[in-house]
């Protein structure tokens, strides 16, 4: 069976594909896993996976799209026996699609970044979360701090509020404020293959991080 | 029949489709409120009270009944309502 993994948050320009593309690269490393793409017609990952095809093809690593939530878990449902992660970028906004990700996945990330936006917008998504522990109350969902400026004080202050106001985990693991994201997305590459050691570091223990959550709950 | 000395399975499921349907078609009216008017409920269907209709047991699949749910759901129609529709199509009204 397949560890799934959700990325999910109401709001856009978050960083969501950038992390289920990364994810997908690094943790097709350890065997066959599916990207799939839910945030049409912008299909961001979608782009990335096409443009990786070329560049670094013969990788255990594939693509599907889901146009809607009935699409999503059938074929989440027919790749769950075959492969051994699935991740789903689901689109930015509460829709049924992002409900059955929810449902659907073992883990669900929430990019998040120090901003007062950002941070309202999850707290809608909080509201989504506990309906769907009605459904599976063992829901686990967890923020990431993307774009993460550790040096500043606002995102410091940002960061504590939410551990103290919003009900929710967050990874160890942060992602800094840096352009190798976007290089290596543009390319069809993950930042582990890309040449900068501080944002490689920061992914792979984004997805060492993943999976010692995932190796927890078998 | 000789017991099974297994012990018995108390957890869910890690993969389950239908919560996952069920509680996206839940969902469904959240995701229209901020992209079009909501859709106003339609009436259930009178069709176990009403004349000329009778009441019909059908098996239907594990798999396929929350897809059909979630799709009736998706068009506002009740089970009913889905099946009388498709049913027709395929036979023809009279």
């Amino acid at each position: 069976m397949a560890d799934i993994i959700g990325v999910i948050q109401v709001k856009g320009g978050v960083g969501r594909s950038t992390i289920a593309t990364n994810l997908a690269a690094i943790l097709s490393a350890a065997g066959p896993t599916t990207l799939i793409d839910c945030d049409l017609p912008q299909g961001t990952s979608a782009s990335w996976f096409a443009t990786r095809d070329s560049a670094a093809s013969g990788r255990d690593l594939d693509l599907v799209l889901a146009r809607d939530h009935v699409e999503l878990v059938e074929k989440a449902g027919e790749l769950n026996g075959s492969r051994r992660y699935i991740i789903i970028d689901a689109p930015p906004r509460i829709a049924a699609i992002t409900r059955a990700t929810i449902i659907l996945s073992r883990l669900s990330l929430i990019p998040l970044g120090a901003s007062a936006a950002e941070i309202w917008s999850t707290s809608d998504l909080l509201r989504t979360l506990d309906d769907a522990r009605r459904y599976k109350p063992d829901v686990d969902a967890r923020i990431v701090w993307n774009r993460f400026r550790a040096h500043t004080r606002e995102a410091r202050e940002l960061s504590e509020a939410v551990r103290r106001e919003l009900s929710l985990r967050e990874l160890d693991a942060r992602l800094g404020f840096r352009v190798a994201y976007s290089e290596a997305l543009a390319r069809g590459l993950s930042v582990t293959e890309w040449p900068d050691d501080t944002a490689r570091e920061e992914m792979t223990a984004l997805a060492d991080e993943v999976v010692e959550i995932l190796g927890g709950k078998s | 029949m000789a017991k099974s000395k297994t012990n018995p399975k108390v957890l869910k499921p890690v993969f389950d489709a239908e919560a996952a349907l069920r509680f996206a078609s839940e969902g469904e009216p959240v995701a229209d409120q901020a992209l079009s008017p909501p859709r106003k409920a339609r009436p259930r269907s009178p069709a176990r009270s009403r004349a000329g209709y009778t009441e019909i047991t059908v098996l239907i699949s594990d798999e396929l009944l929350p897809r059909a749910r979630a799709e009736a759901a998706r068009k506002g129609r009740t089970l009913d309502e889905l099946i009388e529709k498709l049913l027709s199509k395929h036979v023809g009204k009279h």
